[in-house]
C-alpha cells in the first residue's frame, strides 16, 4: 500500500499532503500565539499595578531579531540548493541556519539568567527595590525564614521527606527530645497491640535513619497512624452501615412513616445518626482513640532556616514568638530570628506606591511625604545613606528635567508646561542613573542634565541589565527586615504578570526555535540517504520545515516590539 | 494501486498490528475501545455521585465501593460516605472523562478514523504514523489524568472547566506540585490537545487530498463533511485552551498569578501572589474551546445518524446540500458564541448582548440539520434495524436537548437558570440520549463491516428500550429541579437546605418539594447501568458468535466503505476506486435495485443522461 501525493502534488488541489498539513499546523499555531498575545493585551489593559514598560535590555533582543531574519533567508537558500541538486550548498546554508538558532538560544539564556538572579522586594508601603541578593555564606545572606525553634510538630499523614532532611541539616548539633509520650498501634492480624515508641524527654538522634533516629521514629509513627486511620474508617463505615440496617429493619416500629416523605426521610437520617453513635459508644466496634497524627519534638533554640516558598511565618519581626508552618503541615514553633535580606540595590521605584495613593485620592503633598517617610525609615547604614543621597540628587535631576521640558516645548494656554516628566522619570531611580549619580559624587560635581547623560552606561555595559561587576560601588547595600516586606520575588513569572507573560511567550517561542532546529538538523544530518534516493522528497520536507521556520521568525517579529520596545 | 500491492506488511508482528498500528482501521478500533472503557469509568464516577446526592447520609453500598482499597477509602470517604471534596473529584473527572476521553475519541477518533478514509476511497490516512502518535498521546494523557486518583492529593477537583482562582488553590498545599491531581490534569490536557492537533491535521489533509477519482466535494457523504468541520474546530479552537492550560501550569509551578486577582485571602491569610491577574481571562480562553467542543461532540454523532437514515429509509438524505452548508455555517458560528457560558461573570451587558445574538443565530443551522434528518424519514419505507432504532431515538432526544438550550441563550432567563440542574439536564440531553445514542447507532451500523458479523438483535433491544426509558427518568427531572433552583454542585443533593413542614424558609420549602426526585433519578441511573450490560455482552460475543454478514454490503448501502472486503484489509480497497454519483442514490426509478452505489460504473446507454441531471454542477 502506498499513500498517494507524498511527493508530487495532486492535480486538482495543486498541493502535496505535507504542504496542506503544514499550513493547517501553522493555522493552529496562529491560534496558539494569538491566544497568548490576546492574553498579553488583556493582562496589560486590566493591570492594577504599574506595567513595566521598556524594561528589557534592547540589544540582545535586537541582535536576536537579525539572527532570526538571517536564518529565515538561509533556510530558503538551503531549500533552493536542494532544488538545484546542490548538496554542498544545502549543507552550508542549513548549518548556518541551525547555528543561528543556537546563538539565538544562547542569548536568550543570558537574558533569562540575568532575570532569575535579579531580586525585587516590595515594601509594605508598595515601594519596590530591585537588586542582587547576597547569597548565603558563613551563616549570612540568602533568603530564608529564620526561627529559633523550641518545638516542631510533624503531621504524620503528610510530612515531606526533603523538608525533613533540610530541617535536620539546619538543626545541626542541637539536642532534640520527644515532647510527649508516643504510643503506636501495631496490628498482628486482627489483634491490636499498643506499644510505646518513645517517652517524653527522651533524646532523639538526628543522624541517618537507624533505629531510634528521628527519621525512623517518624516512619514508624506514620505507618501506625495510617493503619489506625484505616482501621478506624472501617469501623465507622460498618457501624454506620449497621445503624442504617437497624433503622430500616425497624420500619413501622420505632419510626413511623408519616405522610410527609421529607420528614420521614429526616427522621430516618436522625435515627441512623443516633443509632450510629450508640453503636460506636457501646463498644460493639472499637475505634482507636489515641490517634492524633501529630509527632512533637522539643528543641533547645536551634536556629532553623526555611526557604520562604515552603510555607508561611506567622510573625517575622525579630524576637517575636512565631510559628513557621510548612506546606506539608509541619509546624516549627519558636522565636523569630533575623530573616532579613542583604541586597545590592540597583533600582528604587515608588510608582506602585504613587498609583495606590492616587487611587485613594491622596494629595501630591501627602504622596511626597509618604515617599520621604520611606527614606527616613531606611536606617543608618552606609547603604541607606547612599540611597538617600541618590534620592536627593534624583530630585535635583528631575527638577532640571522639568525645566528643560518647559524650555523645549513651552507653555499651554493655562500657563502650564506643555510637557512634564512621566512617572517613571519622577518616581524611579534606575540603575543607569545610580551609576551616573555615583560618578558625579566621586568627581565631586554638581548634578546637571548633561553630566547625568554623559555618565550613563551604554548598551554594551548593560547588555542584560544592571552590570554589578563593573559598577559595584554604585549599588548600595541594604538590609531589608522581613517584617517590612509585603512581597518578594526574583524577576521570574512570580514577580508580576508582565514577567509571567514575557517568560511564557518567549519560552514557548524558544521551544519552537529548539523544535525547528531539531527538525532542520535531522534533515541536515540524516537527509543524505533520502537525497540520494529521492531528492525531491527531501526538498519538500525542507520546504515544509522552512515554512515552519518562517513562522517562528514571524512570531519573534511580534514579540520583539511588544516586549522590548512598548 | 493494484491488488498485488496489498501484500506488503501482510503479517506484521503483534505489537505492530495491534499496539502501535498505523492502519487507520486498527487505530479507529483502539480509539473506540479505549473511549468505551473511559465512558464506563466516567459512568461509574457518576453513580458514586448520584448515590451521594440521593443518600448523602448513608455509606456507599458495597457493590460500588468494593473497587476501592481500604487505604483509599480511609483517605477519601468518611464512614463510607462520599464527602464534598471527594464528590468534587468525581465531578471534575466525570466531566473531563466524558468530554475529552470518552465522547470525542469515540466520535471523532473511532468513527472518524475508521469510516472517513473508507468513505472517500483512500487507502489510509495521509499520515499513518501521526495517526498512531495521536492515539498514544490520547491514551497517555487519559492515563495521567485518571492515574491521579492514586496520588496523595487525589485527582483534579475543580470541575471539568477548572476555573481559577479555585483551581489554582486546589492542591496548592502539596510540597511537590508535579504529583498533584490538578497539575496532572493540566499536563494530561496538553497531551490530549497535542493528540487532537495531530488528528485534525491528518483528517483535513486526508479529506482534501486523498479523495478517490470522481469523489467531488458534493459527492462526499455528509459524514465526511461533518468530519471536515469537526477537524477545523479541533484545529483552531483547542490552541487557546492550550494557552490557558500552559498559563495555569505556570501559575501552579512558578507561583505566577495570571489568573489570580489582587487581594486574595485564604484561611491562612493573604495569598503569596503578586496578583493583578484575571479569572475572567481563563474563562474566555476556556470557552473559546469549550463551545466549539460541543459541536466536536455533536457532529460525529449527527454524521452517523445522517448515514444510517438514508440506508434504512431507502431514500436519499433530504436536503443534502443545505445540510452541508448548514454544517459549515455552524462550524463558523461556533467560534463566536463562547461567552454565553459567562453571562453571570460581569463581563458587561453589551458583550452579553453580542453573544446572545450569535447564540440565537447558531440555532438556525442546528435546526436545519435536525429538520433535514426528520424530513428524511417522510415517505420512506423504514427498516427498523437496530442502528435505525437508535437513530430514530436520537432525533427527539437531541431535539429536547437543543430546545431546552434556547432559554439559556437569553441572558435574562439565564440569570435564573445559570448553574442549576436545568443546565445539567439540558446539556446531558444533548450529550447522553442525543450524542451517545447516535454513536450507539453508529456502532450497531458499522459493526458488520468491522468484524463481518451483525450484533445480536435481542440483546440490542434489551440495551435500547431500558436505556431510552431510564435515561429520560434521569435527565427530565433535572429540568424540573433546575427550574426550582437546585444548584448543580450540591454534593448532598440539597439535603443541607431541607426544612420541616412548618418552616417559613421559602427556599427550604422548595427544596423539600423537589428533593424526592433525587432518589428517582439515582435509581434510574443504577438501572441505566444495568441496561448497558447487554451491550457489553453483545459487543464482545457478536465478534465470535454473531450472525455472519451475507456479503460486503449487508445493509444495501451506497457509500464507499461498503465496497471494501469485510473486514477491510490493509490498504482498504481491492480495486481501483472511482466514484460516479452522489452518496445517497436510493430508490431511483431507473434502477432495478433500490440502491445505486457510488462505485458502480454506469451502464453506457442510459446512465450518462440521467446522471447529468442529478450530478451537481461542479462535478466533471
Amino acid at each position: 500500500m502506498e499513500i498517494p501525493y507524498i511527493v508530487n502534488p495532486r492535480k486538482d488541489t495543486g498541493l502535496n499532503n505535507s504542504k496542506i498539513a503544514i499550513w493547517l499546523f501553522l493555522a493552529s499555531e496562529v491560534m496558539l500565539f494569538g491566544g497568548l498575545f490576546s492574553s498579553y493585551i488583556f493582562l496589560r489593559i486590566f493591570a492594577d499595578y504599574p506595567w513595566p514598560e521598556r524594561v528589557l535590555p534592547v540589544l540582545p533582543g535586537l541582535v536576536n531579531t537579525f539572527i532570526l531574519i538571517a536564518s529565515s533567508v538561509t533556510v530558503v537558500f538551503a531549500w533552493a540548493s536542494l532544488k538545484l541538486r546542490n548538496w554542498k550548498g544545502f549543507v552550508g546554508y542549513m548549518s548556518f541556519t541551525i547555528l543561528c538558532a543556537g546563538v539565538f538560544m544562547v542569548l536568550k539564556g543570558f537574558e533569562y539568567n540575568a532575570k532569575l538572579h535579579h531580586q525585587n522586594i516590595q515594601y509594605n508601603d508598595w515601594t519596590n527595590v530591585e537588586g542582587h541578593l547576597h547569597p548565603e555564606k558563613d551563616g549570612h545572606g540568602g533568603n530564608h525564614y529564620v526561627v529559633k525553634a523550641k518545638e516542631i510538630n510533624f503531621d504524620l499523614g503528610s510530612y515531606h521527606g526533603p523538608y525533613l532532611d533540610e530541617i535536620i541539616t539546619r538543626v545541626g548539633d542541637t539536642k532534640v527530645t520527644s515532647a510527649k509520650n508516643i504510643t503506636i498501634n501495631v496490628f498482628d492480624g486482627d489483634k491490636l497491640i499498643q506499644k510505646p515508641l518513645i517517652n517524653k524527654d527522651a533524646v532523639i538522634s538526628l543522624e541517618g535513619d537507624a533505629e531510634g533516629s528521628l527519621r525512623n521514629l517518624l516512619a514508624q509513627a506514620k505507618e501506625s497512624f495510617l493503619e489506625s486511620r484505616k482501621h478506624n474508617e472501617k469501623v465507622r463505615e460498618s457501624s454506620l452501615r449497621q445503624a442504617w440496617k437497624n433503622v430500616k429493619s425497624n420500619e413501622g416500629g420505632r419510626f413511623n412513616k408519616v405522610a410527609d416523605l421529607t420528614q420521614y426521610d429526616q427522621a430516618m437520617k436522625d435515627a441512623a445518626n443516633e443509632e450510629n453513635s450508640r453503636i460506636l459508644e457501646s463498644g460493639e466496634y472499637g475505634t482507636i482513640v489515641d490517634n492524633s497524627g501529630l509527632f512533637k519534638v522539643a528543641l533547645d533554640n536551634a536556629e532553623i532556616k526555611i526557604n520562604p516558598s515552603w510555607g508561611r511565618m506567622s510573625a517575622s519581626k525579630e524576637g517575636e514568638d512565631t510559628a513557621v508552618s510548612l506546606l506539608d503541615k509541619t509546624a516549627i514553633l519558636g522565636v523569630a530570628g533575623d530573616s532579613g535580606m542583604d541586597i545590592d540595590v540597583d533600582a528604587v521605584d515608588h510608582r506602585h506606591l504613587v498609583m495606590k495613593a492616587r487611587d485613594r485620592k491622596y494629595s501630591q503633598e501627602r504622596i511626597d511625604g509618604m515617599i520621604e517617610d520611606w527614606y527616613a525609615k531606611l536606617g543608618d547604614s552606609k547603604g541607606a545613606e547612599q540611597i538617600r543621597t541618590y534620592w536627593k540628587m534624583h530630585k535635583e535631576w528631575r527638577a532640571l528635567w522639568t525645566d528643560q521640558l518647559t524650555a523645549d516645548y513651552g507653555l499651554d494656554e493655562n500657563g502650564d508646561s506643555e510637557r512634564v516628566p512621566i512617572d517613571i522619570e519622577l518616581y524611579r531611580i534606575t540603575w543607569k542613573q545610580m551609576v551616573s549619580y555615583q560618578t558625579i559624587l566621586k568627581n565631586n560635581e554638581e548634578v546637571t542634565l548633561e553630566k547625568v547623560k554623559a555618565y550613563t552606561p551604554g548598551m554594551i555595559d548593560g547588555f542584560t541589565g544592571a552590570n554589578h561587576k563593573k559598577f559595584h560601588d554604585s549599588f548600595p547595600l541594604l538590609h531589608v527586615a522581613r517584617n517590612d516586606v509585603r512581597f518578594e520575588s526574583v524577576f521570574s513569572p512570580k514577580m508580576n504578570n508582565y514577567y509571567a507573560i514575557y517568560f511564557t511567550i518567549t519560552g514557548l517561542h524558544g521551544l519552537h526555535v529548539i523544535g525547528g532546529a531539531l527538525v532542520l538538523g535531522y534533515y541536515l544530518f540524516f537527509g543524505r540517504k533520502m537525497y540520494l534516493a529521492n531528492p525531491e522528497w527531501l526538498a519538500n520536507r525542507v520546504e515544509v520545515g522552512g515554512l515552519f521556520w518562517h513562522f517562528v521568525d514571524l512570531v519573534w517579529i511580534f514579540v520583539f516590539p511588544i516586549f522590548y520596545l512598548m | 494501486m493494484s491488488a498485488d500491492d496489498h501484500h506488503d506488511h501482510h503479517n506484521p508482528p503483534f505489537w505492530q498490528k495491534y499496539i502501535f498500528s498505523t492502519d487507520h482501521k486498527m487505530i479507529g478500533l483502539q480509539y473506540g475501545l479505549t473511549a468505551l472503557l473511559f465512558l464506563l469509568f466516567g459512568f461509574f464516577l457518576m453513580m458514586m455521585m448520584r448515590w451521594s446526592i440521593a443518600y448523602p447520609q448513608e455509606p456507599v453500598p458495597s457493590w460500588m465501593s468494593w473497587v476501592f482499597t481500604d487505604d483509599w477509602k480511609a483517605r477519601w470517604l468518611t464512614a463510607g460516605k462520599v464527602e464534598g471534596e471527594t464528590y468534587n473529584m468525581f465531578g471534575a473527572m466525570h466531566g473531563t472523562i466524558m468530554v475529552f476521553l470518552g465522547v470525542v475519541p469515540l466520535g471523532f477518533g473511532a468513527f472518524g478514523n475508521y469510516v472517513t478514509p473508507l468513505q472517500i476511497g483512500a487507502p489510509d490516512m495521509a499520515f499513518p504514523k501521526l495517526n498512531c502518535a495521536s492515539y498514544w498521546l490520547y491514551a497517555v494523557g487519559g492515563i495521567m489524568m485518571c492515574g491521579s486518583f492514586f496520588l496523595e492529593s487525589g485527582s483534579a477537583k475543580s470541575g471539568w472547566t477548572n476555573y481559577p482562582p479555585l483551581s489554582s488553590f486546589a492542591d496548592s498545599q502539596h510540597p511537590n506540585q508535579f504529583f498533584t491531581g490538578q497539575t496532572q490534569w493540566l499536563l494530561g490536557l496538553v497531551f490530549l490537545i497535542s493528540s487532537s492537533l495531530l488528528g485534525s491535521v491528518n483528517f483535513i489533509t486526508t479529506i482534501i487530498n486523498l479523495r478517490a477519482k470522481g469523489m467531488t466535494w458534493m459527492r462526499l457523504p455528509f459524514f465526511v463533511w461533518a468530519m471536515l468541520v469537526t477537524g477545523f474546530l479541533l484545529l483552531l479552537a483547542f490552541p487557546p485552551l492550550e494557552v490557558a492550560g500552559i498559563m495555569q501550569l505556570i501559575d501552579r509551578t512558578t507561583g505566577s498569578s495570571f489568573f489570580q486577582p489582587s487581594g486574595l485571602y485564604t484561611d491562612a491569610g493573604a495569598a503569596d501572589y503578586a496578583g493583578g491577574g484575571s479569572p475572567l481571562l481563563f474563562q474566555h480562553l476556556f470557552w473559546f474551546l469549550g463551545h466549539p467542543e460541543v459541536y466536536v461532540l455533536l457532529l460525529p454523532s449527527i454524521a452517523c445518524v445522517a448515514e444510517i437514515i438514508p440506508v434504512n429509509t431507502r431514500k436519499p438524505l433530504w436536503g443534502y446540500k443545505s445540510m452541508v452548508y448548514a454544517v459549515l455555517v455552524l462550524g463558523f458560528l461556533s467560534f463566536i458564541v463562547w461567552a454565553h457560558h459567562m453571562y453571570l461573570t460581569g463581563m458587561g451587558s453589551s458583550v452579553s448582548t453580542f453573544f446572545q445574538t450569535t447564540t440565537v443565530l447558531i440555532s438556525i443551522p442546528s435546526v436545519v440539520l435536525i429538520t433535514s434528518l426528520l424530513i428524511s424519514l417522510w415517505g420512506g419505507s423504514i427498516r427498523f434495524t437496530m442502528p435505525m432504532i437508535w437513530a430514530c431515538a436520537f432525533l427527539p432526544m437531541f431535539g429536547i436537548g437543543g430546545l431546552t438550550g434556547l432559554p439559556l441563550a437569553f441572558n435574562l432567563v439565564d440569570l435564573h437558570l445559570h448553574d442549576t440542574y436545568y443546565v445539567i439536564g439540558h446539556f446531558h440531553y444533548v450529550v447522553a440520549p442525543g450524542i451517545l445514542f447516535g454513536l450507539f447507532a453508529g456502532i450497531y451500523f458499522w459493526y458488520p463491516k468491522m468484524f463481518g458479523r451483525y450484533m445480536n438483535n435481542v440483546l440490542g433491544h434489551l440495551h435500547f428500550w431500558p436505556s431510552l426509558i431510564f435515561i429520560n427518568l434521569v435527565f427530565f427531572p433535572m429540568l424540573l429541579q433546575g427550574m426550582a433552583g437546585f444548584h448543580r454542585r450540591w454534593y448532598n443533593g440539597g439535603d443541607g437546605y431541607l426544612v420541616g413542614e412548618d418552616s417559613t424558609d421559602v427556599f427550604g420549602q422548595i427544596v423539600r418539594e423537589w428533593i424526592g426526585l433525587n432518589q428517582l433519578m439515582s435509581f434510574s441511573v443504577f438501572m441505566l447501568a444495568l441496561a448497558q450490560i447487554p451491550f457489553i455482552i453483545n459487543l464482545f460475543t457478536a465478534w465470535k458468535t454473531g450472525k455472519k454478514v451475507e456479503n460486503d454490503n449487508p445493509w444495501d448501502a451506497t457509500t464507499l466503505e461498503w465496497a471494501t472486503p469485510t473486514p477491510p484489509g490493509h490498504g482498504n480497497f481491492t480495486f481501483d476506486v472511482a466514484v460516479y454519483r452522489g452518496p445517497y442514490e436510493y430508490s431511483r426509478p431507473d434502477c432495478e435495485e433500490d440502491f445505486y452505489p457510488q462505485w458502480h460504473e454506469p451502464k453506457e446507454e442510459t446512465s450518462s443522461d440521467l446522471d447529468a441531471g442529478i450530478k451537481p454542477k461542479d462535478s466533471h
